[in-house]
């Protein structure tokens, strides 16, 4: 086993968390879509990290960082959704809304957004971590534990259905 | 659709955009060195499950030697507190002496005694237990062979006390050998003179 100066270990450590915790907080975020809860899911991460050695043989950093604080978000994530309001509920909401109290822009990505929370979470995950700029297929490949492959055809799948989903509100409205 | 592309990656990197608020990467690492310093005094989960794998293999230890102890046979406090009486028909009995005559008559009397109670049938415990040491098989002699040997205290010097041993079972040879070593202790004893002549 390796042992070393408890200092020195620390040190290391806190310059993986000035490097990640953004990047870690955004994996978060796209998940729980809360900042609070995000900020919590990132601190555990790190603390689960530190009290294993695992981080010290990560080949690679984002991705093993990524699909870390992907797993915790996971847990939490029953919990954000209970803060979320009711997708459905929002869709008659955004069908009712008349264009004098909201700007037709607006209630149309407040629209697109809920309904991107109403898709089933095969397709949103890829899509939402797909969406932040840092992470490649390749690593979102390796966050979930799929082909990359696997990846991009469920993005696909998921912008398809949310057009379909969209535009038939769009008509309804 | 193109606008519809432009609105769904304007909303996807809104969310991407979210911000943490100010002092995330301090917090982080104010948590973790208080991890740090829990490792560091001894209260870390590694000391924690080694502390518990060591009273457990302790536990395992004592059980087993327990176990072994009490396998084989040896006797245990609680056990032997516990254990309950024996039954008294199994006890040896403890007799006192009695004098011959009484015992006699008590030996002539018992015949008639065990018919009657080979008659009756005596439930109690207690009365099993007084009939039990009655069964016993009875001594041809008394008093028993190991007192008969010892014949220091019995003897005296008149002839009473001498006929009183021979009653009490010693043989009038070992009577006899007994007197004549106390006769013997009783005479003066003649120290002969002691002569030392000087040196040549």
């Amino acid at each position: 086993m390796r042992r070393d100066d408890p200092l020195e270990r620390e040190q290391e450590f806190s310059g993986i968390v000035e490097r990640q915790a953004r990047f870690m907080f955004r994996v978060a975020y796209s998940l729980l879509r809360n900042v609070q809860d995000a900020e919590d899911a990132v601190q555990e991460a790190f603390l689960k990290l530190y009290r294993g050695d695992a981080w010290r043989r990560m080949e690679d950093e984002k991705a093993f960082l990524a699909r870390t604080v992907w797993r915790v978000a996971l847990d939490r994530a029953p919990r954000a959704a209970d803060r979320m309001d009711d997708v459905a509920g929002m869709e008659l909401a955004a069908a009712g809304a008349s264009p004098e109290s909201h700007l037709a822009d607006q209630a149309e990505r407040v629209l697109l957004r809920r309904l991107i929370d109403g898709l089933p979470e095969e397709l949103r995950q890829p899509l939402v971590l797909s969406a932040i700029e840092e992470m490649t297929s390749r690593e979102v490949a390796v966050v979930m534990g799929i082909p990359e492959g696997t990846v991009r055809t469920r993005v696909m799948r998921a912008r398809a259905e949310l057009k379909k989903r969209f535009t038939g509100m769009e008509v309804r409205r | 659709m193109k606008d519809f592309d432009q609105l769904l990656d304007g909303v996807l990197q809104e969310d991407t955009a979210a911000q943490p608020r100010p002092g995330l990467e301090a917090r982080v690492m104010a948590r973790v060195r208080m991890e740090g310093r829990k490792y560091r005094s001894g209260f870390g989960p590694r000391n924690l499950l080694w502390a518990s794998s060591i009273a457990m293999i302790v536990c395992v230890v004592m059980a087993a030697s327990i176990w072994y102890v009490s396998d084989r046979g040896l006797p245990q406090p609680d056990k032997v507190a516990s254990r309950a009486p024996a039954p008294i028909l199994n006890a040896p009995a403890v007799e006192t002496p009695k004098p011959v005559v009484a015992r006699h008559d008590a030996h002539l009397s018992q015949g008639k005694d065990r018919q009657h109670l080979r008659l009756t049938h005596v439930d109690s415990a207690n009365e099993k237990a007084e009939h039990a040491s009655e069964d016993e098989p009875r001594l041809e002699t008394f008093p028993a062979v190991s007192q008969k040997g010892d014949v220091t205290g019995w003897f005296g010097t008149s002839d009473g006390e001498k006929l009183a041993a021979i009653a009490r079972g010693a043989s009038p040879e070992t009577v006899a050998a007994y007197q004549q070593l106390r006769s013997a202790q009783k005479e003066p004893i003649d120290i002969a003179a002691i002569e030392i002549k000087p040196l040549q």
